[in-house]
Order: C-alpha cells, then structure tokens, then sequence
C-alpha cells in the first residue's frame, strides 16, 4: 500500500463506510424478511429490489477507490517480474493512463446516464409499490470518479519513479 | 477485417494486456468497447457502458456473494479459523503427517464458512503452515497442503464460483452448492489419504507428534468450534430442504456468524470494522472483473465466435466424451494463466451452448469447471494459491519448493476429475434428492 494524500483518502473512507452499511443493511434486511415470512407468513415487500438496486449498487461501486488505494486490483505480474524498478515504473505508468483514460469515458457515460434516469424519474415496480431508483444510478459515477483519481495520482508517481524524480517505495 | 477477425483480434489484445499488467477487469472492458466500437460505433459502445454495470450489479442471485464473504471475513477474524485448525490437531494430530491432515480438514471445515479458496488458503496458511514448520515438516508438504486443500472453499458449498456459474448457467445456485458437498468430501478424503501415505512411507516429511492432550481437552477444543459447525449444518439444511435462497442462507450465515463472535466476546471494533471491509473489497474487486467478462460476453456474441468455435470443435462437439476432453485440455491450459474468476466468466459463454446441445448435465459440468478452475489455482506459472501461500510466508520457503508441494496434490486431483467425469453419480445424487 503507497502512502497517498489525505484529502483523497477522507472521501474514500467515508464511500466505503457507506458501502458497509449497505452490505449490512443487505444482511439484516434479509434476515427480517425471512423471519416475517417464516413466522408471520408477512416478508418485507419490495426487498428484492430494494436489496438489488439500493444496496448491491453501493456495495458494488462504492468501494472501488479503497480496493485502489489497497492495490487491490487483480492483475498478473508473470511476465514482468524481472524487470527493473524503473522500468517497470514506466510500464505500470503506461498502463495507468491506458486505465485512466477508459475510467474517464466509464464515468462519463453512467453520468449521463444518471442525468438521463433523474429527468425520467426513473422508477421499479415491486409487487404492490413503486421505489425510486434514479438516486442510485449516480452511485457509479462517484465511486469510478474517486477510483479514477486514484489512477491519475498513481501514474503520476509511477512516472516520477521512471525518470529518477522519486525512489521507488516498496509496497505491499 | 471480418466480423470475426476483430472478435479474434480482441481476444489476442486481452492476452497481451494481461501479461503487461493490465488489471484482468480492465483489460476486458478495454477490449471489449473497443471492439463494440470497431464493429457497432462508438455510441453503441457507450450505450453498453451506460446500461450493462447497473443493470449487471443490481441483481439479486449476485447478493449472495457480498453475503459469504462477509460471513467469511467474520468466521476468519474472529478467530474461528484458529479454532478449528487447533480442534483438528488435537483430534488428528496423532496420524502420520498429522498436523497436515489436521490443516487439510480444517481447510474443508472453513471452506463451508467461506466461499472463497485464496481466503480458505490465506486464513489457515498463516495459522498451519508456522505449526508445521516448527514440528520440523517438509516445507513443501506443509504449504502444498494448505495451498491444496485452500482449493476446497470453491467446492465445498458456499462457494462464489457456483454462485457465478449458477447465474451464468441458468442452473439453481442451491442445487450446485449441495452437488459440490460430495466432490469436495472427497476431496479431501483424498488429499488426507495421500499426505498419510507419504508420511507413512518418509517419516521424515512429518516427524509424530507427542499426544499429551487428555480427552478433556478435545472436547474443549471441539466446544469451540460448535456453533460454526451448527451454523453450517442449518445453511446446507436450509438450502436442501429449499427453506432459504442463496442470498438468505448468506445473509443468515454472516448473521449468525457476529452473532456467534459477540458471545464468544470476540467481536471487537477492529474484528468488526476488518470484516466489513474485507468483504467489501473482496466483493468489488469480483465484481469488477464480472462486469468486464459481461462486456466480453457481448462483444463476442456480436462476432460470431461462439458459432465458429463450435463449427470448429466439429465432430467433438457431437460425442460428450470429447466434448468433456476437450473442455478439460481449454481449462488445464487457460487455467495456468488466467485468475479463476476471468478463466470462469470468459469460456462459460463458449462452451455452455456446446454442453446445452448435446442434453448433458449443466449440474455436473458446473462442478467439473469448478474443479478445473480449482486446479487451475495450483498450477504454475499463475497458481493464485500459490502466491497466496508465498505471501503468507514470506521468504523463508521458496516459489518452487511450494509448487513442488502441490505437484502431488494435482495427481490427486487428476484421480478426482477421472471419478467425477466417470460418476456423474458423485456430483448428482444429493441435488436429485432435492425438491
């Protein structure tokens, strides 16, 4: 794990507190919902869908700038293994703006989606309700937008590292 | 260029953006907008970054995974793991190659709290393989036993592997967790059986342990481990006897599991604030590579590759015994270079309409990929297993040395696909007795 800036990491712990409350909302909602349908023959109406496009949602997307921050990404390093520091600074620098570039686009076209869903109103049918589910389409946007800063600050540093600004620092 | 040739051409970009680092989710999305562009446009390729993540992510079946592993992460840091692997030495510690057999059940007894192998591997690697290397084992045997038999948290229900293949599939995610029970039984049986044999034979490889633990102390150790193994039992009853949906069973599982922390005072604010976010990142990190394998999925349904590929497959594709050969060869190869989750997610839409074809069991193929990908975890150059185990233990045991450990665990496993493609029975008799 690099050392990173604090403003980042604030906006990135609070995105991922909230995907845990998420996945605990996910974990309680379902319980109480099998317990009222088990024993009062009464389950919650609406907590497929509001499990799905709430919770699985932030759960899914939110996340995404810690699982950065932790290097988190799979990837494979067998062909690059003996390669120098530098060198591979530069690759994985390369690599960054191949992934930052795609994020911005990414981003880009779930903004407009969300803006999209907003002005419809967009809505989901449950068995006897209608939710809301507009708000939840911006989810994507800022959990990819902060995932996206991330690999701008990282290609940025790998590229110091590559031309000798910075000594490599070893991570995790 | 044809159709097809940009099909083929992205799948030939995929590789190569792998093996330069590339993050797999990346290098499937890249490849696969791309390729939508070259053939449909860039707005049509657009349209598909707008619609496919949401609509892929908010979707029920998928709940479950965020659910296992959170039970999981909860199982893992509040200490159960250390439990079981204590209770399965002291109960175990007495054969040849004890402390090893110990490890390899108590793998298969957290692979039912986890639906994960490299966190079945991580969770009893730190705490089995300094055990064993203190009692003087074979450093070898020592970490090709937890690297092996981590394989087991794919197999054993739960698992995300059948939750993803089941999704895929369009097969019940309930039935595949009860048809992996047996395969991952045995398994087990078998790993435990050679690891004796060896043991028996080269004493030497896991020198007997002194047995001063008094009967007492068993049980004590078994009463620590309890509640997990009522909690297991509950899950797989409820899903057999068809009372919860994967996503319940997980939910009441992750329940149950802090639950069962905070009465036994173990669930302190770093145990709860590190599952938590464990299963987070373990959940966006699959479903990143997820949605980039959807993205895939389409590209290459607009090229025609499935067709081309069964055309090619010809005659193969028309005898089952072949067909199953032939899967076994793409996945044993691929499986040595791709992650488990990109190498599911990538030749489930080639092959599923091959199988679909010829009326073979899709119940009985997802337990077959799953062994593969379970083997593909082993294998070298890009055994995930592997690596997880050399992290755990840093530079005192080498790569080599680990995958020398495991090459006995992989004739092993050549034994258990042989069994199941020869039995079908082994993975189908306890779903055919489902409702």
């Amino acid at each position: 794990m690099r050392p990173d800036h604090r403003s980042i990491q604030i906006p990135t712990n609070i995105l991922s507190w909230i995907a845990g409350v998420a996945i605990l909302a996910i974990m309680f909602q379902v319980v109480v919902d099998v317990a009222m349908r088990e024993i009062f023959s009464a389950p919650i109406d609406g907590t497929i869908e509001i499990v799905s496009f709430y919770y699985m949602v932030a759960v899914t997307f939110l996340p995404l700038a810690y699982v950065s921050h932790h290097e988190g990404q799979i990837f494979v390093e067998l062909f690059t293994r003996g390669m120098r520091p530098r060198s591979l600074a530069f690759l994985e620098g390369v690599v960054g703006i191949v992934c930052f570039v795609f994020m911005i686009w990414f981003v880009r076209e779930t903004w407009f989606a969300a803006l999209i869903s907003f002005e419809e109103g967009e809505m989901w049918e449950t068995s006897d309700d209608l939710i809301t589910i507009w708000p939840n389409r911006f989810l994507l946007p800022i959990g990819m937008g902060l995932m996206a800063i991330y690999l701008l600050i990282r290609l940025i540093d790998d590229f110091m590292v590559a031309f000798g600004k910075r000594p490599p620092v070893h991570w995790e | 260029m044809t159709e097809l040739q940009i099909g083929f051409s992205g799948l030939g970009a995929l590789l190569v953006l792998i093996a330069l680092r590339v993050p797999v989710g990346f290098a499937l999305m890249i490849v696969s907008m791309f390729g939508v562009a070259a053939l449909k446009g860039w707005s049509v390729a657009g349209g598909m970054l707008r619609t496919e993540p949401f609509d892929f992510a908010a979707h029920w079946s998928f709940s479950a995974i965020p659910m296992f592993l959170l039970m999981g992460s909860v199982a893992h840091n509040s200490g159960i793991s250390t439990a079981l692997f204590k209770a399965a030495r002291l109960w175990l510690g007495g054969l040849p190659g004890g402390l090893a057999v110990a490890a390899n059940f108590a793998c298969a007894g957290f692979a039912a709290a986890s639906g994960s192998s490299t966190a079945t591997a991580a969770a009893m690697g730190r705490i089995s393989v300094p055990e064993m290397t203190k009692a003087g084992y074979d450093p070898g045997l020592s970490t090709g036993t937890v690297a092996s038999a981590g394989t087991l948290g794919a197999m054993i229900p739960p698992s995300i592997a059948f939750v993803l293949y089941g999704i895929f599939a369009e097969v019940s995610i309930s039935k595949l967790f009860i048809a992996g029970i047996l395969p991952g039984v045995m398994t087990a049986l078998i790993y435990a059986t050679m690891i004796m044999v060896r043991c028996k034979i080269n004493p030497s490889l896991g020198p007997a342990q002194a047995q001063d633990a008094t009967r007492a102390e068993k049980f004590e150790a078994l009463g620590e481990v309890w509640p997990l193994l009522a909690l297991i039992l509950v899950i797989i009853g409820g899903l057999y006897g068809g009372i919860f949906t994967p996503t319940e069973a997980g939910a009441f599982g992750a329940f149950a599991s802090f639950l069962i922390a905070f009465l036994q005072g173990r669930l302190t604010m770093t145990v709860f604030r590190n599952s938590l976010f464990e299963a987070l990142s373990g959940t966006a990190r699959i479903f990143w590579v997820a949605i980039g394998a959807v993205l895939l999925t389409r590209f290459l349904a607009m090229t025609g590759a499935e067709g081309f590929l069964r055309d090619m497959v010809g005659s193969w594709a028309a005898d089952p015994i072949l067909l199953v050969l032939a899967a076994s060869i793409i996945y044993v190869i691929l499986g040595m270079f791709l992650d488990p989750l990109g190498l599911l997610l990538i030749t489930l839409p080639l092959l599923l309409p091959m199988f679909e074809a010829l009326n073979l069991d899709l119940i009985w193929f997802g337990v077959l990929v799953v062994k593969y990908i379970e083997i593909g975890l082993l294998t070298p150059p890009v055994g995930l297993n592997v690596y997880v185990i050399k992290s755990v233990v840093g530079q005192d045991i080498s790569l080599e040395t680990i995958f020398k450990g495991v090459a006995w665990f992989i004739v092993c496993e050549v034994v258990v696909v042989l069994l199941l493609v020869a039995f079908p029975q082994i993975s189908l008799y306890l779903p055919s007795l489902m409702n």
